[in-house]
Parts: structure tokens; C-alpha cells; sequence
């Protein structure tokens, strides 16, 4: 648990923290690339002499901002999601010049702690793809567990031996890199120094994946959307909007948009997709039922994916899904990958739901009422995976049983706390 | 890269620095004995200092530059900026903590201080050290310059909220109406209204009436939020005697044609902004906080004290820091628990906010209470509606009744019962209390000139009060006792009759504050300067009783006191003494029979209290025996009074004394009954004995034979009589005992 020394970054860190808790800077997708603007500018910036110490500031960063504002999960995704790329490219780095530095990494990882394992995962991966299989084979039991830790022994007499998953860097090493741990002198700190500019352009990659997300995740909008379809969708989100849109190009369809009380994004969701000229109709929230038996499909947008397949996602989403359910009518929700998070929501955390101003919902001016009545403004619903079909991400179309999967090839296992 | 530019998201031209102007001073005392050894503004709300939220909300409007004015704990207010991350060189805002010389009585004092030490370099945002806002004041400063362009005679906006009559945030006594231009929202005329005396009509400048339409509206909260241009403070150099921002300067300011100023009012709309004015708008923004009202300022989210919160359902808030919740306790909605507190079996907390720190043992209910930090409550406890300071300890089986105030420190001893509206602090009495903990309070500034700040309106500004009791009987504001012990060391009084003079002060009928009180008392004297008929004085009384509704009992307590004060002293020589007493009363004795029509036996027993508790005391004999003389009191009258049984006092206490000289005046009307000289004269000598110490041997023999019987056979009488007036009278009678 290092902290942060560098003046300059810190300050950077805090104006990005004040603006998240005051919720000057809110909505997943702006988070995300402030997140990447502010990461980019601690790789820059800092001062490490080893990998381990980037990525412990990053960690650092990373835990301010998800302390600031838990509930925008993007953020939190987005620095994991760096930090699997630093290792990435460190492994990368250390594995393709001379054998030995790849080796020597190792090394380190096991005599020192096994906190620092995370390169010989990267490593290991890199090492057969099959280790990969099968890592997310058996990923959903260690996840139950929510226990960080590179998993090394995936079988079940292992996890029935140990009581529970546990790293065991070691073994690990010694199975899938038989070359051994031997070589304890040379130090990589100069590489570490070295491939800041390959970690760079690894961040800008990130995004520019974040800013071209929307048109990545509609990319196969007419394989999901057909002609004469009746499409219900719920508010505002800009993912639903661009495969809508995208969508119509090639479909003629009807567009349903509940109006999402009390913000009522959906009438600029109808604005917008009115003016692209589909067919669009505005319906209120308490409709959403009596239209289902009509409905074709329902495509919603997710604030957060969590690991078992779940969705936080705009105030009456839920509704919709039930609505759906009862009609078996699909439930499909658009994100870009950056939005899935390690986190599970098992016992659905109510302060998660971000409840917001109740003065949208019942005006302050309003004393008498007010005073005797408590409002409640929730900003977003739980969408428990049973009531959801399938996801489409920029990653392709994935269904909620699979997420975890997802979450293990994405971000690694030791940054799910930070 | 640094992420975007930084000054972006301030909102303003980003030439000019903005600046705020924190004034964190009161100049009140609403919140005594809280405030004693703390400044109002670092009072905790929600477990954050009031000025933490008032940085915090001058930060999300972009505010660069903050200057916080203070005179009280000075010293205090500026180790709480130094200590708090305002002061990191991360923060946003720049906060310079000025001290106010002890010359500053008034917030128009203070305004002119900013004026003076030349802070001010253009536009600037106006605000008290205690409010809480989420409003977006940048954009309210952006509109103010917009105007300003066009019309250099734009010298504020004010930001204000609407809430109907009733909001729980409305400062009840202290609303104001606004007169409006309904297109621009210019703000054309303004008044103050308290809640006592009640307004009933308003006033409006008769050259607004010409063709144009107005918007007249008392459904505003007045935020105490003002965008100020330079020239405010220049400003209220010129209108030297304006001391409240509003009621003094805004008045001025718009009715004043020579200055042509314009003053604009703007809306909040969906954001949230109060100040905390008294407790009773403490507690409601401390609910509206709770209840999300001002997010994204809320506990889980923004606090501005650091703390992280976890809120569950029913808008409860947990700290994430070692709370202690034993299984069967149970929380209520709307409640914040601190960190380190910790509740144990079968306490109940409902719509309360507990301090970091605190203890509330098993079977305690707190509702609706502010425990602030390191409070400890015993088993069985209750407290309602009540504010309790840093530190205090309850033993077990207390209760507090709503509306009290208890002070820093304060251990109540078990099952003490504090009394509803009381105040309670640690040392000596509240008065002392009042006039040394805060500099700036002193007798002038409470001088009748104020309604805002007299007893019958802060009635409305009390936790948990709804002023419903005003037009009651004065019984409670003079003292609101305790029954059961409390430490030694603890004063209870009514310390929310702000600026009265203390209970204790037997004249304390001269300087009543409310309505009725004083233009009783003007009446009074204006007669006697005047030396107006006894007839006339008496009439204007007895309507000025009947407009304001107010009870004998306080016109009787009145005059019997103003008259006495009006007889000089002539100590040692009871024929002088007695001269003195014939001339006041022999010319004014006349008035006090008028308006004590058949209840002499009451004056007279006013008259005793009085004399028992001031300097008086030796010239009781001489007075009552000139109010026999003239006729103001008879036998019988002298026997009733003597026969009331608070009349009789303490054994021992000057009561009882002077209770014993009525008893052998009687004993010597029994004996020369048709000899008006020698009773005369038999009062005179018991005067003398009296003074020279021996009253026992006189009176003694007489006692057993006067005491038992007749005393029985008086009060079956008058209660047969006069049945109904009588209870009444106890009413008034046991406020001025209390008194």
C-alpha cells in the first residue's frame, strides 16, 4: 500500500478525485478516458526504477479515484485494465530479447513475494494459449471466492486440498516455465525505464479504443436488428444510440423509447433517433409492460457489467427485463468492454444504486409533502444475469454465464482490489 | 499529459480570480450554549464543520480566491483551516483567515471591514460561514456579470429558493418577502418578517404601483448567498447605519432613489442552498442532507469532512469505520452514525445523526437528536429533538425533552428530566455564559430596536419548536427548570430569550422584550413624565392588554414593580422612608388599584417578592402601610395575602421575614382594629424591629394563633368565589416565583 510521492501527479490525481465525488466529471464512458488521461499521465510522469513500483503508483492512483466514487465502475475497470497491459508489455519486453531477463523477472516474483507474480501470469500466457483455456475454464469456482491471487493449479483436488484458491507463484512457474528460477543477478530496472514509450502508446491505444467504442460495439447492429422489428429501448444511452442508428442503415424498423422517469433522457433519445430518421416512438415508463407482448427485442445500455453476468443500468431496467421475461421476449444489453468489472453484486449492494437528487422526482419547494415523506431518486436498477440474453460488446456477443470469463482474460487477478 | 485544462471547469473568464467573502460570524446567539467554546461555523452538521461545507460548496462553483472574516475564536477558526485539506497545496481554493477588530458589532460592520483592508478587486461572491449549497454560484456569477455589462448599475444578486409556507427550511421567524419584476426577476422592494409580532399587511413603495406588473412573493427561502459587485462595500461605507445586509441595506439600497441600484434575485431551481440560522434550520438541513436534497453533496458520496459513509436503505448511513452495532439494535431511517460509534443492545436511534465516537447503552432512544462527537448516553435514556454538545454524558435514565440545547461537557446525573426548550451548560450561570463567550454581544446590540432577535420570535427558531406556544404565558421562557439533579456546576435557564436580562433579575417585568411588554412599560412612563390622569394610564393599559392578549397577572407584576422603583431608598429612617412611599404612592397608588381590581392581595405579594430579592427589602413595612393608609389594601385584603401559602416563603428567607411583618401589621390592625394611627404606628415599629434583627421576638407568640385555622377558611373562601380567575392568577403567580 504505497502512496503516491510526486507532487505534480498528486495533483493531478486530486483534481480528478474532487471532480468525481462532485460528480463534475460523471457518465461511464467520460470517466473512462479521464481515468486514461490522468493514467497516461502518471506513466509519463512518474519516477520508477521498477516495473513493481509503476505499477504499485498506478494501484495507488487507481484506489484514490475508485475511493472517490465507487459507483462509476469504469474507472476502476480502466486502471485494471492498464495495469494488465503494463505487465503485458513487460513480459513482452523481458521475454523477447535474451531468455535470461525473462527469467531473471521470474525469479524475482518467486523469492521475493508472491504479490509480484503478475509478470510470469503475463508470461505464462504468453507461453500457450491453452494455459489460457484452461485458466478461464476453471476461473468461475476461483471467482466465487473473490479471492485476488494469480490461481496457478486449477484442478479441483487442488482446490479441495488448499480449502480455498490460492497463489502459489512457485508452482506455477515451475510447471508451465520449467527453466527455473535460478539467476538472481541481473536487475531489470533499466528495461523498466526502457519501455515507457511502449507503455504509452499501450495507453493510447486504450483510447483510442474508448473513443471509437461506440461504433465498435454496433458494428454487427444489422445482424441483431431485422426489417419490421419492434426494437424497445429505455432513456438515454449513447451505446444504444450509435447501434440504433447504425442499425437503421440497414433495417427498417420501429424504435420504442420509454422516457425514463425521472431524468427523461428517452425524449432525447427519440429526439436523436427521430431526427435519423427511424421510426420512433416516445412511450412513458408505466407503458413498458402493456407494449412487451409487441416488442421484439429489448436493447438496453449497462452503466456496469459485474463478473456473474449482471448489470447496473438506468432507473427502470429492471422493469423492462421483467416485462420481457414474462413475454420470453430477449433482453439484450450494448456496452463496450471497458465497462465490465470485476466486481460481483451478489447481495446487491444498495449504495450502488446512486441514489440521487429526490428533487427531480418531487420539487423542494413542495414543504408540507417533503417533510412527512422520504423521496427516493435511484440513478440506477440491478439487472441479475437470469433476466438478461446476451451482451454485445466490442468484443463480440457474449452471453452473461460467460462474463466471468471475460473478466478473467481481461484484467488480472490481482488488481480486482486495489 | 495533464488531463484537459485545469481552469476549465471553473466556469468564469478565467482572468479574473473570483473571489468569495466568508463572514463566519453570527453576530447572534441563537445556538447558546452550544457556541461557547466554538464558533458557530465550526459547528458539526452531519459530522463535518459547517465551514467545510461552505468551502466545499464555494469549490464546486469554481471559486478561487476565500476570505473568512472572523471575531470570535479567532484563533480556533484558523488551526481548523490550517488543519483541514483546504489547506493542502492541492486544494482548489486559497482561504486567508481575517480577523475583525471587536469594534465589528453587525454584519454591516464586517462588510465595511472588507472595504477597509482593500481585499476586494472586482466582482465577488457574499457569504455566511454556515450554509450548504450545491447551486452552481459560478453561473449565478457569470449572469451577474452579463447584466453588469449592460447595466452598471447591477450592484448584486441574491440567490433564493422557492419552498412554500410551512418548509421545514424556511427560517420561521426570520422570512422575508420579495417584490419582483416578473420578467427580469429584478428585485424591486424587500421586507423582513418575523414571525412575532405577525405580519399582516406588507408594504409596497407606492411609485412601484405604475402600470407595470409585479411579482410579490413570500414562498422564498433567502439563501444568504449574494454575487456582490465592489462597489457593495463602498456602498455600505455610505449608508453608515445599515447593519443587517438585507433588512437595513437592501431596504435602503431600493427604496433610495438617489442611488438608482439595482439588485437582481436569482433562482436556484433543482439546486439546494440554506444557512443555518438557528437550530431549527440546523436540524432541517441536516435532514435535507440526509435525505439527498443537496447531492452530490451527501455522506456517501462528498463529505466534506472525509469521512466515507455507507448508505443502506432508508437513507441510513453507516460509517465504514469501526461502527459497533450489537444484533438487536435498531437504527431508524435517516440516520448517519459516525465512525467509532457504537450501539449497544436494544438501543433505538431514529432520525438522528451520531457524532464520531459516540456510545448510546442498551434500551437508550435517541430521535430526532444531533449527537455530536464522543457523546455517551446510559441505559434507558431518552432524548428527543434535542441538540447534544461534544462530550456530553448521560447517566442512565435520563430524558430530555425536545428542544434542548445541552452544552459542551455537561454530565446529567441519572434520571435527571430536562425540561422541553431548555439550555444547559457546564459553569456557573448562562448569563455570565452569554456575555462572555462571544465578544460581539453586548446590551446595545440587543436593544429593543430588534424584533428579529426578540424572545417571542426566536420562539420560532428553536429545535423542534413550532412557536404554537408564543401567545401562551411567559411561564416557560423565564425558566424552564430541571427537575432531578444535575452536576453542581450546571446552570439550567432560559437562555433562549436572547439578550434578556437573566432570570434571576427580579425587574425583569421592566425589560420584557416582546411586544406588549414594552409598550406596557412606555405607557407607563410616558404617564408619569406626563403626569397624565390615573384614569387615562389605566385605559390605555387595559386595551393594550386586551390588543396583545396578555394576562393580568403581567400588568399587575408590571406596575407593582415600576412604582417601587420609582421610590427612593431613605435607608435607616423609616418616617423618611415612608414620606417617599406616600409620594409615589399616594399620587400613582390610585393606578395599581384600577387595574388590580379585587386582587390586591396579589399586588401586595408582588410587591413582597420584589422587596425580598432586591434592596427593597427594609422598606416593605413603610409601603405596606402606606397602601393601608391609602386605601389602596384593607384588612381583609392584608389577612387574603397573608393567607396565600406562597406568601409564607421559606423559614428563614426574606419571604418568610417579611411574610412575619404582614403577620404582626395584622396582629396590630386585630388590636387598635378602628385606630388607623396606632396600626400606623404598630407597622412602623415591627419596620424597625425587623431592621434591627429580632423579628422572632415579636412575632413568635403570634404565629400558631393566626397560621392554622384562618388560613384554611381564606382559600376555601376564595376558591369558592372566584374560582376560575384564581387559576389563572396561580398560572402567572408561578412564573414570577420562577422568576
Amino acid at each position: 500500500m504505497s502512496d503516491i510521492a510526486d507532487a505534480g501527479i498528486l495533483k493531478q490525481v486530486d483534481l480528478l478525485t474532487s471532480k468525481l465525488r462532485r460528480r463534475q466529471l460523471a457518465g461511464a464512458q467520460e470517466s473512462a478516458m479521464e481515468t486514461t488521461l490522468l493514467i497516461k499521465y502518471v506513466v509519463t510522469n512518474a519516477k520508477f526504477g521498477t516495473i513493481e513500483e509503476l505499477i504499485s503508483i498506478i494501484k495507488a492512483t487507481g484506489r484514490r479515484l475508485v475511493e472517490a466514487q465507487p459507483k462509476e465502475h469504469t474507472v476502476g475497470n480502466i486502471v485494471r485494465r492498464i495495469l494488465r497491459l503494463i505487465r503485458e508489455e513487460w513480459a513482452a519486453a523481458a521475454s523477447n530479447p535474451p531468455q535470461e531477463d525473462g527469467d531473471e523477472e521470474q525469479n524475482e516474483d518467486g523469492s521475493e513475494t508472491p504479490k509480484k507474480s503478475k509478470a510470469t501470469l503475463a508470461y505464462s500466457k504468453l507461453l500457450g494459449s491453452h494455459l489460457g483455456a484452461q485458466a478461464s475454464i476453471a476461473s468461475p469456482i476461483t471467482r466465487l471466492r473473490t479471492v485476488p491471487g494469480a490461481d496457478s493449479q486449477y484442478s479441483l483436488s487442488n482446490f479441495v486440498l488448499h480449502g480455498r484458491p490460492h497463489r502459489d507463484a512457485n508452482m506455477f512457474s515451475s510447471i508451465f516455465s520449467s527453466s527455473g528460477r535460478t539467476d538472481p543477478t541481473a536487475k531489470p530496472s533499466k528495461n523498466a525505464e526502457s519501455i515507457r514509450p511502449a507503455l504509452i502508446s499501450a495507453i493510447e491505444e486504450v483510447l483510442d479504443d474508448l473513443e471509437t467504442v461506440f461504433d465498435t460495439v454496433s458494428s454487427a447492429a444489422k445482424d441483431h436488428i431485422h426489417s419490421d422489428e419492434i426494437i424497445l429501448t429505455l432513456g438515454m444511452s449513447r451505446t444504444v444510440e450509435a447501434f440504433l442508428k447504425k442499425a437503421a442503415m440497414d433495417r427498417n424498423y420501429t424504435a420504442l423509447i420509454a422516457e425514463a422517469a425521472p431524468s427523461f433522457s428517452g425524449h432525447q433519445m427519440a429526439r436523436s433517433l427521430a431526427a435519423a430518421g427511424i421510426n420512433s416512438i416516445l412511450i412513458p415508463d408505466s407503458a413498458v409492460y402493456a407494449v412487451m407482448s409487441r416488442v421484439n427485442k429489448v436493447i438496453l445500455g449497462a452503466h456496469a457489467i459485474l463478473a456473474n453476468g449482471g448489470v447496473f443500468s438506468a432507473a427502470g431496467s429492471i422493469l423492462a427485463a421483467h416485462a420481457a421475461q414474462t413475454h420470453r421476449t430477449p433482453v439484450v444489453f450494448c456496452a463496450g468492454q471497458f465497462k465490465l468489472s470485476p466486481l460481483w453484486n451478489v447481495y446487491h449492494a444498495h449504495g450502488s444504486l446512486d441514489f440521487a437528487n429526490p428533487a427531480h422526482v418531487l420539487g423542494f419547494e413542495e414543504g408540507r409533502l417533503m417533510d412527512q415523506v422520504d423521496v427516493l431518486n435511484p440513478t440506477y436498477d440491478y439487472v441479475p444475469p437470469e433476466l438478461i440474453n446476451v451482451f454485445i460488446t466490442n468484443d463480440g456477443d457474449i452471453p452473461p454465464a460467460s462474463m466471468n470469463r471475460l473478466v478473467k482474460e481481461t484484467y488480472d487477478d490481482e488488481d480486482y482490489q486495489m | 499529459m495533464p488531463p484537459k485544462s485545469t481552469v476549465k471547469d471553473a466556469g468564469v473568464e478565467t482572468d479574473e480570480v473570483l473571489q468569495a467573502v466568508v463572514i463566519a460570524e453570527s453576530f447572534n446567539q441563537r445556538f447558546q450554549p452550544l457556541t461557547a467554546n466554538q464558533p458557530r461555523c465550526l459547528l458539526p452538521m452531519c459530522n463535518a464543520p459547517l465551514l467545510d461545507w461552505t468551502f466545499e460548496s464555494l469549490a464546486v462553483a469554481g471559486v478561487h480566491e476565500v476570505f473568512v472574516m472572523c471575531q470570535s475564536h479567532f484563533e480556533s477558526i484558523q488551526q481548523a483551516i490550517q488543519r483541514s485539506k483546504w489547506s493542502l497545496p492541492t486544494s482548489p481554493l486559497k482561504i486567508h483567515a481575517k480577523f475583525l477588530p471587536s469594534t465589528v458589532k453587525s454584519f454591516g460592520d464586517a462588510i465595511r471591514q472588507v472595504d477597509a483592508q482593500q481585499i476586494i478587486t472586482g466582482d465577488f461572491v457574499l457569504v455566511s460561514g454556515d450554509m450548504v449549497c450545491n447551486v452552481r454560484i459560478d453561473e449565478m456569477v457569470k449572469i451577474h456579470k452579463e447584466r453588469r455589462k449592460v447595466d452598471k448599475e447591477v450592484i448584486m444578486t441574491v440567490l433564493v429558493k422557492e419552498a412554500t409556507v410551512g418548509h421545514r427550511t424556511r427560517p420561521k421567524g426570520e422570512t422575508s418577502i420579495f417584490t419582483l419584476d416578473p420578467e427580469s426577476n429584478e428585485c424591486l422592494h424587500y421586507e423582513g418578517v418575523t414571525a412575532v409580532p405577525s405580519l399582516t399587511k406588507a408594504t409596497i413603495p407606492k411609485t412601484l404601483l405604475k402600470g407595470r406588473d409585479l411579482e410579490i412573493r413570500y414562498d422564498l427561502i433567502d439563501c444568504g448567498i449574494d454575487v456582490c459587485s465592489a462597489d457593495v462595500p463602498l456602498l455600505f461605507q455610505d449608508i453608515f447605519h445599515s447593519n443587517d445586509l438585507r433588512r437595513d441595506f437592501m431596504s435602503e439600497v431600493l427604496t433610495s432613489e438617489l442611488l438608482d441600484k439595482k439588485i437582481y434575485c436569482h433562482f436556484a431551481g433543482n439546486g439546494y442552498a440554506a444557512r443555518v440560522r438557528d437550530p431549527r434550520t440546523y436540524a432541517a438541513i441536516s435532514r435535507d442532507i440526509i435525505g439527498r436534497w443537496c447531492f452530490p453533496l451527501v455522506p456517501d458520496d462528498n463529505h466534506p469532512g472525509g469521512h466515507q459513509y455507507e448508505h443502506l436503505p432508508g437513507n441510513r448511513y453507516l460509517a465504514r469505520d469501526k461502527v459497533m452495532l450489537s444484533r438487536n439494535c435498531k437504527i431508524g431511517s435517516n440516520t448517519l452514525i459516525g465512525p467509532g460509534s457504537r450501539l449497544n443492545d436494544t438501543a433505538r436511534v431514529e432520525s438522528s445523526i451520531l457524532g464520531e465516537n459516540c456510545t448510546i447503552s442498551g434500551g437508550a432512544m435517541i430521535r430526532n437528536s444531533y449527537l455530536w462527537n464522543n457523546v455517551v448516553v446510559g441505559t434507558g435514556c431518552i432524548v428527543k429533538e434535542s441538540i447534544l454538545g461534544a462530550g456530553v454524558t448521560l447517566e442512565s435514565g435520563v430524558v430530555i425533552e425536545k428542544g434542548c440545547l445541552i452544552g459542551e461537557g455537561v454530565t446529567l446525573r441519572a434520571h435527571s428530566r430536562i425540561a422541553e426548550f431548555s439550555r444547559v451548560a457546564v459553569g456557573g450561570n448562562l448569563s455570565s455564559l452569554d456575555g462572555g463567550a462571544e465578544p460581539d454581544e453586548n446590551s446595545d446590540s440587543d436593544d429593543v430596536g430588534d424584533p428579529f432577535e426578540s424572545g417571542a420570535n426566536l420562539r420560532y427558531l428553536r429545535l423542534g419548536g413550532t412557536g404554537s406556544d408564543a401567545s401562551e404565558s411567559d411561564t416557560e421562557d423565564e425558566s424552564s427548570g430541571t427537575e432531578g439533579d444535575t452536576d453542581d456546576d450546571v446552570s439550567v435557564g432560559g437562555a433562549d430569550l436572547k439578550g434578556d436580562v437573566p432570570s434571576s433579575d427580579p425587574w425583569v417585568s421592566l425589560h420584557w422584550k416582546d411586544e406588549f411588554g414594552r409598550e406596557a412599560f412606555q405607557t407607563i412612563k410616558r404617564g408619569v413624565d406626563e403626569n397624565i390622569r390615573v384614569d387615562d394610564i389605566a385605559l390605555e393599559l387595559k386595551t393594550l392588554r386586551m390588543a396583545n392578549n396578555a394576562d393580568m397577572g403581567r400588568v399587575r407584576i408590571m406596575v407593582v414593580a415600576f412604582f417601587l422603583k420609582q421610590m427612593p431608598i431613605i435607608a435607616g429612617n423609616s418616617t423618611k422612608q415612608k414620606e417617599s412611599a406616600q409620594e409615589v404612592f399616594g399620587k400613582w397608588g390610585g393606578l395599581i388599584t384600577t387595574l388590580c381590581q379585587g386582587e390586591m392581595q396579589m399586588a401586595l405579594q408582588r410587591l413582597q417578592i420584589l422587596c425580598s430579592e432586591t434592596e427593597y427589602l427594609p422598606t416593605f413595612g413603610s409601603v405596606v402601610s402606606i397602601w393601608f393608609l391609602e386605601e389602596m389594601v384593607d384588612e381583609d385584603i392584608i389577612k387574603k395575602w397573608h393567607a396565600l401559602p406562597e406568601s409564607r416563603g421559606a423559614e428563614g428567607s426574606n419571604m418568610n421575614k417579611l411574610w412575619r411583618i404582614g403577620q404582626s401589621m395584622l396582629a396590630a390592625l386585630a388590636q387598635g382594629s378602628d385606630d388607623d394611627t396606632t396600626s400606623e404606628e404598630t407597622g412602623d415599629e415591627d419596620d424597625e424591629d425587623e431592621s434591627e434583627g429580632e423579628p422572632d421576638k415579636a412575632t413568635a407568640p403570634v404565629t400558631p394563633k393566626v397560621q392554622g385555622p384562618p388560613t384554611g377558611g381564606n382559600t376555601a373562601k376564595e376558591s369558592d368565589d372566584e374560582e376560575e380567575e384564581e387559576e389563572e392568577d396561580e398560572d402567572s403567580d408561578d412564573s414570577d416565583e420562577e422568576e
